[in-house]
């Protein structure tokens, strides 16, 4: 993980415990304020502000339950917030009005973000590209990724979530629902679980969860699309 | 298929997981090759063939689509796309995903390197040429319906 990322946690005044410290901190990452609050078993939210861009973290009970920013949510909203190198945080009591979103766990999470962290340094230093750019005075230099996108829907084909510009996400996912299932049953299989397309870089997986709703997955990104081929067995 | 061909695909047993494995080719599906129990007819595999070749061209990508893993409750179905054709190989789950990934890359391979007969359209339209020095192509044994035939 970036060891130049800075956070300053501000707690204010309505959030303030009766008891306890307030603290403003210096040179805290936002992996260590994400693990601090898991391992301390806290219900509360924190608002990060970065750059204009403002993101959104939620823990209930030290499980990091929803994540937001941008039009992300969930295990792609916590990824982006963890690349963001400085900001300020601030604390504030209360569970928002969502289900849990963030499907991996905190420490999955953590590691999928450092190991993608590795990879860009990897990539900067390997690429002329990215030296230019760095060289340049460019903000830090983009990796070369797809963003990632997903969508939840039902089997027939209805879009219940989607982030990111799904639509072909959900056409595509919808169809290789239907032909794997036929495929499957021509070869007299068990039920359908779930699939992976590999295009290059690009990595296209879809789950189809106990509920029966499916989650289908695209990203450019190996840690984005970890946790559903974790799932899948592959 | 060939021999050579048919043990390419036989070799991929040699995995433990391994149930059997089949080839179609690219673009239009057709079976040309396969080492799977009989219970599984050519008829079944004329069916899968096409929709396989269809899955393999659904995701837009600058890419295309290199290899898909179909995941059943008790068994996979892996595809790699080769040059003309696809490798496909049916395994129990718990097979080992790298040992199954090597071998289908191995495999892959030496069935890449062997010159598949030409689409019967292709070969119409390909130009007449009378040679009569042009020794006669050895016979080969083919899998047609479930049955060995050799051509």
């Amino acid at each position: 993980m970036a060891s130049e990322t800075n956070v300053r946690l501000i707690a204010p005044a309505e959030a303030r415990a009766s008891e306890g410290f307030t603290a403003r901190l210096m040179g805290v990452t936002l992996a260590d304020l994400i693990q601090m609050k898991c391992m301390s078993g806290a219900t509360e939210s924190i608002r990060i502000l970065s750059a204009g861009k403002l993101g959104m973290l939620q823990f209930l009970k030290g499980h990091l339950t929803h994540a937001a920013t941008g039009d992300l949510l969930g295990d792609s909203a916590v990824l982006e917030l963890l690349r963001w190198k400085t900001g300020d945080c601030e604390l504030f009591v209360g569970v928002l009005p969502h289900g849990s979103l963030v499907r991996r766990s905190w420490q999955s999470l953590l590691l999928g973000a450092a190991q993608e962290s590795d990879e860009r340094a990897r990539l900067r230093s390997a690429s002329p590209v990215h030296e230019a750019l760095a060289a340049a005075g460019s903000e830090t230099p983009t990796p070369v990724r797809t963003r990632s996108v997903s969508v939840r829907m039902s089997q027939d084909g209805q879009v219940l979530q989607s982030v990111g510009a799904a639509e072909d996400l959900a056409a595509a996912s919808a169809y290789a629902l239907h032909m794997a299932s036929y495929i499957g049953e021509s070869l007299c299989l068990d039920a359908f679980v779930g699939c992976e397309f590999r295009a290059g870089d690009l990595r296209t997986v879809l789950v189809i969860e106990a509920s029966g709703e499916v989650l289908a997955v695209q990203s450019s990104t190996e840690a984005d699309v970890a946790e559903a081929r974790a799932r899948l067995g592959l | 298929m060939e021999s050579v061909s048919l043990e390419a695909l036989r070799s991929l047993r040699d995995i433990k997981g391994i149930q059997g494995s089949f080839v179609v080719r690219a673009g239009t599906g057709e079976l040309l090759g396969r080492d799977l129990p009989a219970v599984i007819d050519d008829t079944v595999l004329a069916e899968v063939g096409p929709r396989i070749d269809r899955l393999l061209t659904i995701v837009e990508s600058p890419n295309p689509t290199e290899t898909i893993a179909l995941r059943f409750s008790e068994q996979r179905l892996d595809i790699k796309r080769m040059g003309l054709v696809h490798l496909c190989v049916l395994a129990e789950a718990a097979v080992s995903p790298p040992a199954l990934r090597m071998a289908m890359k191995l495999v892959g391979r030496k069935l890449d390197g062997y010159a598949w007969a030409a689409p019967p359209a292709l070969a119409k339209a390909a130009p007449a040429r009378a040679n009569p020095a042009t020794p006669e192509p050895p016979k080969r044994t083919v899998q047609f319906r479930g049955r060995k035939t050799t051509i």
